[in-house]
């Protein structure tokens, strides 16, 4: 219209302004939130399980026991220095026991109370040292610690089918033998399986780091070894078709195969040990001590009596029971 | 950069010299009208991309709302309940076997309960939760897992009644599936559900940045050129101006104001749920640590546990940065709990002392019995003192969320119809001030 317009009305700076916020629009979405973490971090992972323990070692020759002296004191009335007379002051016997093994060693779930053969052998000690064969104090550890108690000292006794060993002898002192083992196999009683020999290229389960392990793999066997931490577990499986047969020693088998009728103990003995009180190398007075009472139930017959009441209705027959041999 | 200008002629001098001027020519070129027009639609353009923007803000916003207050915070807290329930029936189950032969039946309830809620709180998240999502495979393995869990837990009963050992070794078999399969999946679950949850929150409180800056830049130009206009014309702001200043202005209040109301709600919302996620995991510790003290009781022999799982537990709990700490820094008074724990491990130490000095019925009496000074009863304040705090966490939650809700109301459609008016304010005040140039 007239003269010059001279920014009568500025249309850029809207724009301008306009176009500044939008730049500032899209910059905002970068910006963090101000709530909600990103992730709720809290813990987890499970404990380790334990190592296995070492391989068996390469020696073969086991040492036989140590003879008892004189005649057995009477209850109450150890000779004074012994390791008796200290058990005996105490006031209690100390044993390391088990309590998942039917038959053996086991917690009676109606009573709490441990029963069975090996639990027989602790009470006649409590009751040769102090009359009383309630005076027992239990521990109960893993299978796998049984001669590091012994070591460490925290128990007097393990009475948990403790079989004699060269390599355990390094740190354990044993009795003689109140129980003769045999490797045997525990299968479905319908199964049709009379022998190892059956079993080839099957699984079958026995626990970790165990002599049975070692015997299950020889290569004449031609099983497939499968092992867990112990024998229940072995059970387990096998019950739930996981494993072909378990393969065990025949007291602790007697003991699976009494709370299942479906199966059985068969086989050949595979191998052969015998069950033995395992003491600390230092309390040889002990261990006389022990291998006198077990002389004297040997030729009572109670030894004997206790296997057959514990194993007699799996186990026919039941093994002998083993004869003492003395390497003094 | 204004310079003064006299008061322009006089509108009606010689302006309509010719209706032959083109359609084009009236928005552009340097006349005023045809600024006029010009500045008017930008104002109206800027006011409905307000509008817009602040339509999708404001509805994202309060979807997210929407989300964290229901689907997501249902399926986290159902996920936190199947947590908490599988590691109650693990530990009912476990504790039940302690006490010889048959379990007392208030343990026995409890399992059964803890097995039926952690069941309908599966069904129900499976409802809600599609196969492509990822927390799809936790809950299969849960949904799958469960029914394996209570047949192991029901055959190691028949055996405990039966008084055969056997059921220890089923005892232990089923608490390590529940150790490592069915407590992991849980946790996945519950991790993802609350990974969700917070998402909402992030996304429900991110800053309108958008909006307030458009609207602002929409009140300046408004400012400006009345400001510009009045110098110009000596004239003061049409009814049509004013108007829609003021909608741009109320529109921005009302998103400061909803703004500010719901991020305190959702601050709070935020610190509850973590602070009920923590106290999840602590009652979670707190009860594999007792499943361990049972195990350990009933079932060493087999190798399966050792007192060193118990210990793991609470370490966890009471660590740096551990769920206490976290439910502390979340708002969350953990004295009693901690007390608690000092109270239960002291018990536990001497139930241990009792079963490692072969005086077994003594410890079983003090895991199972109710003499107050008992590991059992430490434990029973203790569960009950993390499941209280828990369940006023989720309360927090449950009210911060609904006032997040509150103060979110509207907010979707309210503002942009404010905007949406002030574009049309724009639009007849400007229109009107061009007619004056006629």
């Amino acid at each position: 219209m007239t003269g010059p317009v001279k920014a009568k009305v500025d249309v850029r700076r809207p724009v301008v302004v306009l176009a500044v916020a939008a730049v500032l629009s899209l910059g905002s979405t970068a910006l963090p939130p101000l709530y909600g973490t990103d992730s709720v971090a809290v813990t987890t992972a499970d404990a380790g399980t334990k190592a296995p323990p070492g391989k068996q070692g390469e020696c073969n020759t086991i040492k036989d026991s140590l003879r008892p002296v004189g005649s057995l004191p009477p209850p109450g009335a150890m000779p004074s220095g012994s390791t008796m007379a200290k058990i005996q002051e105490r006031g209690r016997l100390i044993a390391g026991v088990d309590q998942g093994k039917y038959l053996l060693g086991y917690r009676n779930p109606q009573t709490g109370q441990l029963e069975g053969a090996d639990i027989d052998i602790v009470r006649m000690i409590a009751a040769a040292i102090l009359g009383d064969p309630d005076k027992v104090q239990y521990v109960v550890r893993d299978v796998a610690d049984r001669a590091l108690l012994l070591e460490q000292g925290q128990v007097d006794v393990v009475v948990n089918t403790f079989s004699a060993t060269c390599d355990r002898q390094r740190t354990v002192e044993f009795s003689t033998g109140y129980y003769n083992a045999t490797q045997r196999l525990l299968v479905p009683a319908k199964s049709g399986v009379e022998g190892i020999e059956q079993l080839a290229g099957k699984k079958v389960c026995t626990s970790i780091g165990s002599t049975t392990e070692v015997v299950l793999r020889k290569p004449e066997h031609a099983v497939d070894v499968v092992t867990l931490a112990g024998i229940p577990h072995c059970m387990v499986a096998l019950q739930q078709g996981k494993v072909d047969a378990v393969s065990s020693d025949d007291g602790i088998l007697a003991g699976m195969a009494a709370q299942d009728p479906q199966t059985k103990v068969v086989g050949r003995p595979l191998a052969n040990a015998y069950y033995g009180v395992g003491m600390q190398p230092g309390q040889p007075d002990l261990v006389r001590f022990v291998n006198q009472l077990l002389e004297r139930d040997r030729a009572n017959g109670s030894l004997a009596a206790s296997a057959r009441k514990w194993l007699g209705a799996q186990l026919n027959p039941v093994p002998p029971i083993p004869q003492a041999t003395y390497r003094d | 950069m204004t310079t003064q200008i006299p008061a322009a002629a006089p509108p009606s001098a010689g302006g309509s010299t010719g209706l032959q001027r083109s359609r084009l020519s009236r928005w552009t070129g340097p006349r005023t009208p045809a600024q006029l027009r010009r500045i008017g639609v930008v104002l109206t353009l800027a006011g409905l991309v307000t509008a817009v923007i602040s339509l999708v803000g404001g509805t994202s916003r309060v979807g997210a709302i929407d989300d964290a207050g229901h689907r997501d915070a249902s399926l986290a807290q159902a996920a936190g309940e199947i947590y908490r329930a599988l590691a109650d029936a693990d530990a009912m189950a476990t504790s039940g076997y302690v006490s010889s032969g048959q379990e007392p039946p208030a343990i026995r309830t409890r399992y059964d309960a803890d097995i039926t809620l952690a069941g309908r709180r599966l069904a129900e998240a499976s409802r809600l939760i599609t196969p492509d999502d990822p927390a799809a495979k936790p809950l299969d393995t849960m949904i799958t897992g469960l029914p394996a869990y209570t047949g192991l837990i029901e055959t190691a009963r028949t055996y405990n009644r039966q008084g055969l050992p056997l059921g220890q070794s089923y005892l232990s078999q089923a608490s390590s599936q529940m150790r490592t399969e069915l407590l992991p999946a849980a946790q996945s679950l519950r991790h993802s559900e609350v990974s969700a949850l917070n998402a909402d929150y992030q996304r429900a409180s991110a800053l309108p940045v958008a909006v307030v800056v458009f609207g602002l830049a929409l009140l300046l130009i408004a400012l400006d050129f009345s400001r510009k206009e009045f110098r110009r014309t000596r004239r003061r702001l049409n009814v049509g101006v004013a108007a829609a200043i003021v909608a741009v202005a109320s529109g921005l209040l009302w998103w400061v104001a909803a703004t500010v109301s719901a991020d305190t709600a959702l601050a709070d919302a935020n610190e509850a749920g973590n602070a009920a996620t923590a106290l999840d995991e602590a009652g979670t510790l707190v009860l594999q640590a007792r499943s361990n003290e049972s195990l350990v009781l009933v079932a060493r022999s087999g190798g399966s546990a050792s007192d060193d799982g118990f210990t793991d537990q609470i370490d966890r709990l009471l660590a740096d940065g551990g769920p206490l700490a976290v439910a502390a820094d979340n708002g969350v008074d953990v004295a009693d709990i901690r007390t608690a724990t000092a109270t239960w491990v002291e018990a536990h130490k001497n139930l241990r002392a009792a079963d490692d000095e072969g005086r077994y019925a003594d410890a079983v009496q003090a895991a199972v019995g109710t003499d107050t000074a008992g590991s059992g009863s430490a434990f029973t304040a203790l569960d009950k003192a993390v499941r209280d705090a828990g369940d006023t966490a989720r309360a927090r939650l449950s009210a911060a969320t609904g006032d997040a809700r509150d103060a979110t109301t509207l907010l979707g459609f309210g503002p942009a119809v404010l905007f949406a008016l002030a574009a049309v304010g724009f639009a007849i005040g400007i229109a009107r001030r061009v007619e004056e140039y006629r």
